[in-house]
C-alpha cells in the first residue's frame, strides 16, 4: 500500500501530541510543550484527537492504569513516548515520528487490537455508585481495584455499563445524575488530581477533590536550588492553562512563550515589559472578562478561613481576578520582587498551600456547569508534586445550591 | 421559476464527495474496522451510561424562545407587507415585539438566561 | 438579472466550496503564530491525510446511526445553504423564500451537533451536545432578526431581489447592527472561535471527544464550510452581491466571500470562548433589544420610501 505509506509519512510531519502529565512530570512536560511548538505540533484534547501519547513524569501505580487506558483509546496510527526529565524529549519525539512511519508494525498494532470485553472484566461500570457510602473518604479505596461488588443490573447492559442512577436535585424532582470523575488527564488539568463528581445536567451537584498518586518529588516550581525566574514562570505556566481552557489560544500560547524564555534566562531584558503587556492584554479583553467574571468568588478572607495563601488568596475575588493576579506576581517576580512562600503559598495550620487549594475545590465547584468547574480548578491549580499533598482528601461536600 | 434540480444535484455531489472520502478510507486506510473504545473518561473506565436523561436546566429558556419562535411565522411574511401596508403593519409588528420583550426582561429577572 | 444555473454547476459549486474551506484552514493555521504562509498550506492537506489513514473509533454501546448521521449533517448542510446563494448573476435554486431556507438549514444543524454529541455514548461530547443546544437557543434569534433586516429592506425573501435592492447603497450601511449580529451568529452556529464551547477544551474536546479518522474529518470539513456558507450568504444580503466595478459579477462575490470569511477565521485569534451560559445573558438581554431597534429603523426606512 505504498499511498498508506505517503499518506502517513506527509501526516506525520505534524502529528497531534496528547501529555499526560503525573505528579512530578513538570520538567517533561515543559520541555515537550517547548520541542513541540518549535516543531509546530497541535495538542491534542484527547486520546481521539491524538498520534503521540507523551507520559511526563514516572507514573505511579494508579496513573499507569490510567495511562494503559489512555493509550488503548488512541486511533493508529499511534506511539507512546515516556518523558522523565527534559534532556531526552528531542530524541523521544524523533523516535514517536518514526514508529509513527513505520507502517508495517502499525498496521499489526492495529489488527492486533481487541475490543474491551463487553459485560466482562473490562473495569467498566464495576463501582456501583448508588451503594458507595459517600462518607468514606474517597482517599481509602483503592480505586485501581475498587469495586466487583454490585453487578446485579451492570450484567445485561452492552458494554458492561450501568444506567444512569436517580437523586433529587435541587427543586426536589427526582433526576437521572451521572457520577464523572474529572482527572487524571484532561487537557490543562492538574497533575495527579482527581474530582469526583455528580452531575445532573451540566451542573455540578456534588464533588470530592482528592489527590490520586503519592509523588516522592517535591515541587519543581518551588525548588530553591532552581534558578531564578522560576516563580515568574510558575504563574506564567498557570495562567496559560488557564487561558487555555478559558478558550484563548493565542494568549495561552503568548503565556508559554514568556514562560520558556523565562526560563532560559530570567534577566534578558524585555522579558518584563512583555509580560506586562500581556497582562494589560489579558486585562483589557472583554470577552474573557465576560466570560470569567464571579465564577468561583473567594474572597481573601475566605481565603484565609480556608488555609489558602498565595496568589489565589492575594487575588481577593474570582477566576478572572487569580488569572490577573499571576499575571500581576510574574511580573513582580521578574522585577525582583522577594515573593512569600512557594508559588502555590505557604504552609499553615499544618497543610501545605496545595493541600488548602485542593480543599477548597468542592466548595467552588458545587454549583457550577461542568465548564465553569473546570474554570475554577484551573485558576487554583495546585501543584500535586508539592510534598504530601498526594494523600490530601478534601471532605465531602454535599450539594447546598438553590 | 424555482427549480430544485440545482439544489439536488448539489446534495448529490456532497453525497458523492463524503462517500469518496470513507471510500479512500477504506483503500489507504490503515485498518478498515474501526477501533472499538471505552468512552474516554481521563484515564478511568466510565461508570454508566452517558446518554441519561439529561438535566436542561436552560429549559425555561426554551420557552421564552418558543414565544419567540411563533412569532417568527408572522414575521417572515410581514416583511414581504410593510411596504404595501404601511405604518399599520410596522405599529402592530413592534406592539407585539414589544410585549415579547417584556416578556424576555421578566424572564431575565426571574434568572432564565442564567442556570449554573 | 439573477438566472437559476444549469444542474451541471452544482459540482462547480460545492468545489468553489471545498476550495474556501482549505483556504479558511490555511488562513488560520497561518494565523498561528510561529508559522509562516509556507508550512501554513502545508497544514490543511496534513490534517485531511491524517484523519483519511487514521482507524476511526467507535466506543462502546453507542449509536451509530446517530452518530453518523450527525457528523456528515454539517457539510450537507452547509452546502444546501450554498444552493440558494447568488453568485454574481447565476444561483442553483432561485428560492421565493431563499433567506427562511437559509434559517431552515440552520435550524437542522440544531440537530446535527447534538445527535453526532449524544451518539458516543460518552459523557463529555454529551455535555457538549447540550451545551450547543444552549447556545443555539441564544443566537438562533438574533440570527432571524439579522435575517430579517434585509428581507425587510428589500421587501423580498428571494436572495436576488434582495441583492438587486442593494445597487448604490449596500445593506451594510443602512444595517450595520444587523450585519454585525449576522456575522456572530455564523460563529456560533460554525462553532467557531468565541462560540467553539461545544467543542472546548474544557470539555477534552466536547463533540469530538470520540471521534477519529474521517468521522472527524467530516465534522471539522463541515465546521469550515458552515463558516464559508455563513461568509457567502453575508455577501448578497449584505454587500450587495455581485456589484463592483471591473471584475464579473461572480468574481466579487466570490472576492466579498473571501473577505468575510478571512474576517469570521480571524476572530478565533482574537476572542476567548463567550461560554453558551454567560452568552445566554446577552444575547437575550443586550442583542434581541438592539436588533429590533435595527429593524425598526429599516421599517422606517421602508415606510420612508413607500
Amino acid at each position: 500500500m505504498a499511498l498508506t505509506e505517503r499518506l502517513v509519512r506527509f501526516a506525520a510531519g505534524r502529528p497531534h501530541l496528547l501529555l499526560v502529565e503525573c505528579p512530578g512530570g513538570t520538567p517533561a512536560r515543559l520541555a515537550a510543550e517547548r520541542h513541540a511548538r518549535a516543531r509546530g505540533w497541535p495538542r491534542a484534547d484527547g486520546p481521539a484527537d491524538a498520534d503521540v501519547l507523551a507520559v511526563c513524569g514516572a507514573p505511579s501505580t494508579e496513573l499507569a492504569a490510567a495511562v494503559e487506558l489512555t493509550w488503548d483509546a488512541v486511533a493508529g496510527p499511534r506511539s507512546r513516548i515516556s518523558l522523565r526529565g527534559g534532556e531526552d524529549v528531542p530524541d523521544a519525539l524523533e523516535r514517536a515520528v518514526a514508529a509513527l512511519r513505520d507502517v508495517p508494525a502499525q498496521r499489526l498494532d492495529a489488527a492486533g487490537r481487541t475490543p474491551p470485553d463487553a459485560g466482562g472484566d473490562t473495569g467498566a461500570a464495576e463501582m456501583d455508585h448508588g451503594d458507595m457510602n459517600m462518607d468514606d473518604p474517597p482517599g481509602d479505596m483503592d480505586h485501581a481495584e475498587m469495586g466487583h461488588g454490585d453487578m446485579d443490573m451492570d450484567m445485561d447492559l452492552p458494554g458492561g455499563l450501568a444506567m444512569a442512577d436517580r437523586a433529587p436535585d435541587r427543586d426536589g424532582l427526582r433526576l437521572d445524575i451521572l457520577h464523572l470523575q474529572l482527572g487524571p488527564f484532561l487537557p490543562a488539568w492538574p497533575a495527579g488530581l482527581v474530582v469526583d463528581v455528580t452531575l445532573q445536567g451540566d451542573v455540578v451537584q456534588e464533588a470530592y477533590a482528592y489527590g490520586w498518586a503519592a509523588s516522592t518529588a517535591s515541587s519543581w516550581w518551588d525548588d530553591a536550588a532552581g534558578p531564578p525566574g522560576r516563580r515568574a514562570a510558575a504563574h506564567l505556566d498557570s495562567a496559560a492553562r488557564l487561558l487555555q481552557l478559558a478558550g484563548w489560544s493565542a494568549a495561552a500560547y503568548t503565556a508559554r512563550t514568556l514562560r520558556d524564555s523565562v526560563l532560559d534566562d530570567a534577566s534578558t531584558p524585555g522579558t518584563a515589559a512583555q509580560v506586562a503587556r500581556l497582562g494589560a492584554k489579558v486585562r483589557r479583553s472583554r470577552s474573557l472578562r465576560w466570560g470569567l467574571r464571579d465564577l468561583g468568588a473567594l474572597p481573601a478572607e475566605r481565603a484565609v478561613q480556608l488555609g489558602i495563601s498565595g496568589p489565589a488568596q492575594r487575588a481577593d475575588g474570582d477566576v478572572h481576578d487569580r488569572l490577573l493576579q499571576w499575571l500581576t506576581e510574574a511580573w513582580a517576580a521578574l522585577n525582583g520582587a522577594a515573593g512569600r512562600g512557594g508559588t502555590r503559598g505557604e504552609q499553615v495550620g499544618g497543610r501545605t498551600a496545595s493541600q488548602a487549594l485542593i480543599a477548597a475545590i468542592p466548595r467552588l465547584v458545587i454549583g457550577q456547569e461542568l465548564a465553569g468547574a473546570r474554570l475554577i480548578i484551573a485558576s487554583l491549580d495546585p501543584d500535586l508534586a508539592d510534598r504530601d499533598v498526594a494523600d490530601t482528601i478534601a471532605k465531602p461536600a454535599v450539594a447546598q445550591h438553590g | 421559476m424555482e427549480s430544485y434540480s440545482g439544489a439536488l444535484a448539489l446534495l448529490l455531489a456532497v453525497v458523492v464527495v463524503v462517500l469518496g472520502l470513507y471510500a479512500a478510507h477504506l483503500s489507504a486506510g490503515l485498518a478498515r474496522t474501526p477501533l472499538t473504545s471505552l468512552p474516554y473518561n481521563g484515564g478511568v473506565a466510565p461508570k454508566e451510561y452517558a446518554v441519561s436523561r439529561f438535566h436542561a436546566r436552560w429549559y425555561s429558556m426554551t420557552m421564552v424562545f418558543l414565544a419567540f419562535d411563533i412569532e417568527m411565522l408572522f414575521m417572515y411574511p410581514w416583511t414581504l407587507v410593510v411596504a404595501q401596508v404601511g405604518a399599520a403593519a410596522v405599529v402592530e409588528m413592534f406592539v407585539f415585539l414589544v410585549v415579547l420583550v417584556l416578556a424576555v426582561v421578566y424572564a431575565w429577572r426571574e434568572g432564565a438566561f442564567r442556570w449554573a | 438579472m439573477v438566472e437559476q444555473a444549469p444542474a451541471w454547476a452544482a459540482p462547480l459549486a460545492l468545489g468553489l466550496l471545498l476550495a474556501l474551506c482549505v483556504a479558511a484552514a490555511t488562513f488560520d493555521a497561518a494565523l498561528a503564530a510561529g508559522r509562516g504562509l509556507a508550512g501554513a498550506l502545508r497544514v490543511p492537506w496534513q490534517e485531511a491525510a491524517r484523519l483519511v489513514v487514521q482507524q476511526r473509533r467507535t466506543t462502546v454501546a453507542n449509536d451509530p446511526l446517530l452518530w453518523r448521521t450527525g457528523g456528515v449533517s454539517l457539510l450537507v448542510v452547509a452546502a444546501l445553504m450554498v444552493a440558494v446563494v447568488p453568485w454574481g448573476d447565476w444561483t442553483l435554486l432561485d428560492s421565493a423564500v431563499g433567506v427562511v431556507w437559509f434559517n431552515a438549514m440552520d435550524v437542522l444543524l440544531w440537530a446535527a451537533v447534538w445527535i453526532t454529541g449524544w451518539g458516543a455514548n460518552s459523557a463529555w461530547p454529551l455535555v457538549g451536545a447540550h451545551r450547543f443546544l444552549a447556545q443555539a437557543l441564544s443566537y438562533e434569534l438574533l440570527l432571524m432578526f439579522a435575517l430579517i433586516s434585509p428581507a425587510l429592506g428589500a421587501g423580498s425573501l428571494r436572495l436576488a431581489d434582495v441583492q438587486a435592492e442593494q445597487a448604490g447603497l449596500w445593506f451594510v450601511v443602512t444595517m450595520p447592527v444587523a450585519f454585525v449580529v449576522f456575522c456572530v451568529c455564523v460563529l456560533a452556529f460554525s462553532l467557531w472561535g468565541p462560540f467553539a464551547a461545544p467543542i472546548g477544551a474544557d470539555l477534552g474536546g466536547g463533540v469530538l471527544a470520540e471521534s477519529s479518522g474521517v468521522d472527524r474529518l467530516l465534522v471539522l470539513l463541515g465546521r469550515y464550510a458552515l463558516l464559508v456558507a455563513g461568509a457567502a450568504f453575508a455577501v448578497p444580503l449584505f454587500l450587495g452581491g455581485g456589484e463592483g466595478p471591473l471584475l464579473p459579477a461572480v468574481l466579487w462575490s466570490v472576492v466579498k466571500t473571501v473577505l468575510v470569511l478571512g474576517l469570521l477565521v480571524a476572530c478565533r485569534r482574537r476572542f476567548a470562548l463567550l461560554r453558551p451560559e454567560r452568552f445566554a445573558e446577552l444575547a437575550w438581554v443586550v442583542g434581541i433589544p438592539l436588533v429590533l431597534l435595527q429593524i425598526l429603523v429599516v421599517s422606517l426606512l421602508v415606510l420612508g420610501r413607500s
